[in-house]
């Protein structure tokens, strides 16, 4: 088909359809600021999903453009697709966060905790055009999110005695631990056919867009304070007050750009292999950290010391102050084959390794300096200043490379009806020493996928079902990894599930 | 019909993938049931504090008791409860350390807030704390009947009395099973005292960093290795006969001198000077008390060139040391009682090396008792009471389990 792509179509039909696709590309393209992801690393594409993530080797649809775009050269028409995922993360976690000598901070120990639980809604978005003129280049664009990650918990609560509770009114924040990581991708990609029937290579660029939040108490030790009997001299202060409790909220956004290359293989007229890589990412993440600092209310350690007024005396103050950070996303290579078993029946085979190492830790540079003012109206230009503190110095991620497994397969069961299955084991990249509840990654995991599609004419329509079996992990050692002050893993046991629907359109033309 | 099954089975399998979308709850949080503020019972003369040696003006025989009651409790500012109120409670009594004084200790722990949390989340079962002190300008006596005052009649008399038999009547469970007695330092040591003297009043004990043993024993000699050594260190001098030495009593919480401060302390409970004694050679008087009397003093169990005086030491040990007391005539006086001490291990006052002794002695008894040993956390040191609100929470699961 050498001719204009809307050859097929009365000229009335084709202004409805790009009607229709310019009001879905408005939408899809404003709906995810307002989106929540689950999981670090999301499958993108609900074909490659049912399979899986088994994809390289075939890389036949428009998400081939994250798997490898070169399998965007054996498109057989143009097409634009939509998808919706619906993600649904079932995280339990008992925390058993205590210091290292076992005493409490504050954490809700030994209960079984459940984040908010909501359900993930996030879509895809791909227009690819094969170019018949132009030598049969593929090119287009993708919109897809291909990390996500987001639970918002309420885990901690002061200790008893900490404030006054017939005094202050103030309750330490319900939602006290939380983290919403999404990258946006805006994938452009070219791929071309080099060798007839044996050889074609495809080229992406990645440009990402990162809204990042994390949230969870920090804890400034009095000893830090200019409070008289009290200042470097921790036999006189009395727990609970060894720590001074502040809520720190930062959000971050920024952009960063990479490149992915692919390259597939016609081994045979049964095999096709794909091989991929995906360079690393480094997004330049500005920011805000909203640091809200409760205080401890006690009149009798006022009474004795006056200069623990402004400290000791209940209430809140507030602050924000402007942190840059870079997020070092990972590179990954992957390889893959498909076997055409049949006309039927195509087998799949994956894996691949991502380069998770790259996120060690996350230094906050603060730019700006914090001006706190008691709720007594004192300024506290001391001790609770965060370029002065240990608060927030960084994030601790250390996370470790992993490689990934993936098997599928595809069955045409009947005309216009296609069925895949997939699966995949996926070690988790978080070790014990920076394991957390905020992250969904939990431990290893283990993905059955099941997905039926159905081709009317131009059009089709499918759906897959994801479950995702992590194993039950437990940390027991609680970790203070760069010496911040701040412990950087939560130990407790930590358990979950996740469920995910993808639906799927696509229109060829 | 292939439209019909395709929106059949996508309905199915959107009923499959919802079907995992329930909300959990997470626990409810309980509701803290809150009294507006401590109940004080002030007398002004509890009979065994009244009229000792060193007169009124030394063991203060006016004195204020703090009383956390349960938040449930109707109870209006007056102590008054609704008649048709007839839940009683279980009565912890809480002594406080050298110099301290009650309400200060009340209101510094917070430990109506830390019962009233525990009680909510049914860790402890409702309890009423007294908490009393035994202060005085020296810091106190360690509440054993002295020259100071009768401090251990006082506590386990006159005050247990009160709360039975007074206000707090209606909802006091005046029975020994529900009973208990607890302190911290000199306080921990007059919980020990006082349940040893009195067990047919109290069914559990308990102490925090508190000298129950002031002797040598297999991890090294409290009273030698440190309340003697750190006295001398501080500069406590001898004066000879008869311009007598004087008990520093201007600051019994000054902090240069802590060592010397519970020397003198300890002496007043447990060696006060007997005016027969014709050795004064560790004899300290204590200026101005009473005031134109014959004067009163304290001997120190060692004289001004660090020798042990025999007798004096042999008092402390014999008659006031818990272990031997434990060991002899005491023996067997907590048979009923359950017991739990517990010790910082980087006490100021140096309380490891007493308390690890004291649970050498009591593995070789058939007592049934509960040792624990706080560690510190990064630079911040498990020392003689800074793990306040642990030591507090560890104090109330401990009594509410034996009551």
């Amino acid at each position: 088909m050498n001719g204009p792509i809307y050859s097929d179509r009365s000229g009335s039909t084709i202004l409805t359809i790009k009607r229709k696709l310019f009001i879905a590309t408005l939408i899809l393209l404003f709906i995810p600021q307002l989106l929540w992801a689950s999981g670090m690393s999301l499958n993108v594409g609900a074909k490659a999903s049912a399979l899986g993530g088994a994809f390289r080797g075939l890389a036949d649809d428009w998400s081939a453009a994250w798997w490898n775009p070169a399998g965007l050269a054996y498109l057989q028409k143009s097409e634009a697709n939509s998808i919706l995922s619906i993600i649904i993360p079932r995280q339990k976690y008992e925390p058993d966060v205590r210091l290292s000598n076992g005493s409490e901070l504050g954490y809700r120990n030994d209960e079984t905790r459940f984040p908010d639980d909501r359900i993930f809604y996030y879509p895809n978005f791909s227009t690819f055009y094969k170019f018949q003129s132009a030598g049969g280049i593929t090119a287009g664009m993708a919109f897809f999110l291909p990390y996500g990650l987001g639970s918002r918990w309420d885990l901690f609560n002061p200790l008893a005695g900490y404030i006054d509770p017939l005094k202050d009114t103030i309750p330490y924040a319900r939602i006290d631990h939380e983290a919403s990581f999404i990258v946006v991708d805006f994938h452009p990609s070219i791929a071309k056919e080099v060798v007839k029937d044996k050889l074609a290579l495809g080229l992406g660029l990645a440009i990402q867009k990162s809204d990042f939040t994390w949230r969870r108490p920090n804890f400034i030790p009095t000893i830090l304070l200019p409070i008289t009997t009290m200042y470097q001299q921790p036999e006189n202060v009395n727990r609970p007050y060894d720590n001074i409790i502040m809520d720190s909220h930062m959000e971050f956004d920024g952009w960063g750009v990479g490149i992915n290359l692919g390259v597939m293989y016609q081994l045979s007229p049964k095999v096709k292999l794909g091989g991929s890589y995906r360079s690393p990412v480094n997004i330049k993440l500005t920011g805000h950290n909203r640091m809200s600092v409760y205080f401890p209310n006690n009149s009798q350690i006022v009474t004795n010391d006056s200069t623990a007024q402004p400290y000791f005396s209940g209430g809140s103050a507030q602050t924000s102050a402007e942190v840059k950070t870079t997020l070092n996303l990972p590179a990954e290579l992957g390889a893959g084959f498909a076997y055409q078993a049949s006309d039927k029946f195509t087998l799949m085979a994956d894996i691949s390794w991502t380069s998770w190492s790259r996120m060690k830790i996350l230094d906050l540079n603060y730019s700006t300096k914090a001006q706190w003012v008691s709720p007594a109206g004192d300024t506290l230009n001391y001790g609770l200043n965060p370029l002065g503190t240990p608060a927030d110095s960084g994030i601790v991620f250390n996370w470790k490379d992993v490689t990934r497994f993936s098997v599928g397969a595809e069955y045409h069961f009947k005309e216009n009806w296609i069925a895949r299955a997939g699966y995949y084991h996926d070690p988790t990249a978080i070790p014990d020493q920076s394991l957390n509840p905020l992250v969904l990654d939990f431990a290893d995991k283990n993905s059955l996928n099941f997905g039926l599609s159905y081709k009317i004419n131009a059009y089709e329509v499918g759906y897959n079902i994801e479950y995702i079996s992590y194993d039950n992990r437990e940390i027991t050692q609680i970790k203070d990894v760069n010496g911040d002050g701040l412990f950087d893993n939560f130990p407790g046991s930590y358990s979950t599930a996740q469920y995910s629907s993808f639906f799927y359109f696509t229109y060829r033309f | 019909m292939r439209k019909l099954s395709l929106i059949l089975m996508l309905g199915l399998s959107l009923i499959i993938a919802l079907s995992g979308c329930k909300k959990r709850k997470n626990p409810v949080e309980p509701t803290i049931l809150k009294q507006p503020t401590y109940f004080q019972i002030s007398q002004n003369l509890w009979p065994a504090l009244d009229n000792p040696p060193l007169s009124n003006q030394f063991s203060i025989p006016s004195r204020t008791v703090v009383v956390s009651i349960p938040g449930e409790v109707p109870i209006d500012n007056q102590g008054h409860v609704p008649l048709t109120w007839k839940k009683k409670y279980p009565v912890l009594y809480f002594l406080t350390d050298f110099g301290q004084d009650a309400l200060t200790f009340a209101q510094t722990y917070r430990v109506n807030d830390i019962a009233d949390e525990l009680t909510a989340k049914g860790e402890i079962q409702p309890m009423i704390v007294v908490i009393a002190d035994g202060n005085n300008p020296m810091g106190g006596g360690f509440y054993v009947n002295s020259i100071g005052g009768r401090y251990e009649d006082y506590i386990a008399l006159d005050l247990r009395l009160k709360m039975d038999t007074s206000i707090f009547t209606r909802i006091v469970n005046d029975s020994t099973k529900k009973r208990g007695i607890s302190g911290v330092g000199m306080g921990g040591y007059g919980a020990f005292r006082v349940a040893m003297d009195y067990p047919q009043f109290y069914s559990s004990v308990s102490a925090i960093s508190a000298p129950l043993s002031i002797d040598a024993g297999p991890n090294g000699d409290w009273f030698t290795d440190y309340l003697r050594a750190t006295a001398v260190q501080e500069s406590l001098t001898f004066s000879p006969y008869p311009d007598s030495n004087i008990v520093p009593i201007t600051d019994p919480l000054d902090k240069t001198t802590p060592a010397t401060n519970w020397l003198f302390a300890m002496a007043l409970g447990f060696s006060p000077h007997d005016p027969g004694d014709t050795d004064s050679s560790s004899y300290f008087k204590i200026e101005n008390y009473p005031q134109g009397g014959p004067f009163r003093g304290v001997d120190l169990p060692f004289d001004s060139a660090g020798s042990l005086r025999a007798s004096i030491w042999t008092n402390w040990v014999d008659s006031n040391d818990v272990k031997t007391l434990l060991a002899g005539p005491k023996a067997g006086s907590l048979a009923n009682t359950k017991i739990y001490f517990e010790v910082g291990l980087q006490d100021s006052y140096m309380l490891q090396i007493a308390n690890k002794n004291f649970n050498n002695f009591m593995a070789t008894q058939s007592y049934t008792y509960i040792y624990h040993e706080y560690t510190g956390y990064g630079s911040f040191p498990a020392d003689h009471f800074n793990f306040a609100f642990d030591r507090i929470v560890a104090i109330l699961k401990f009594h509410s389990s034996n009551f």
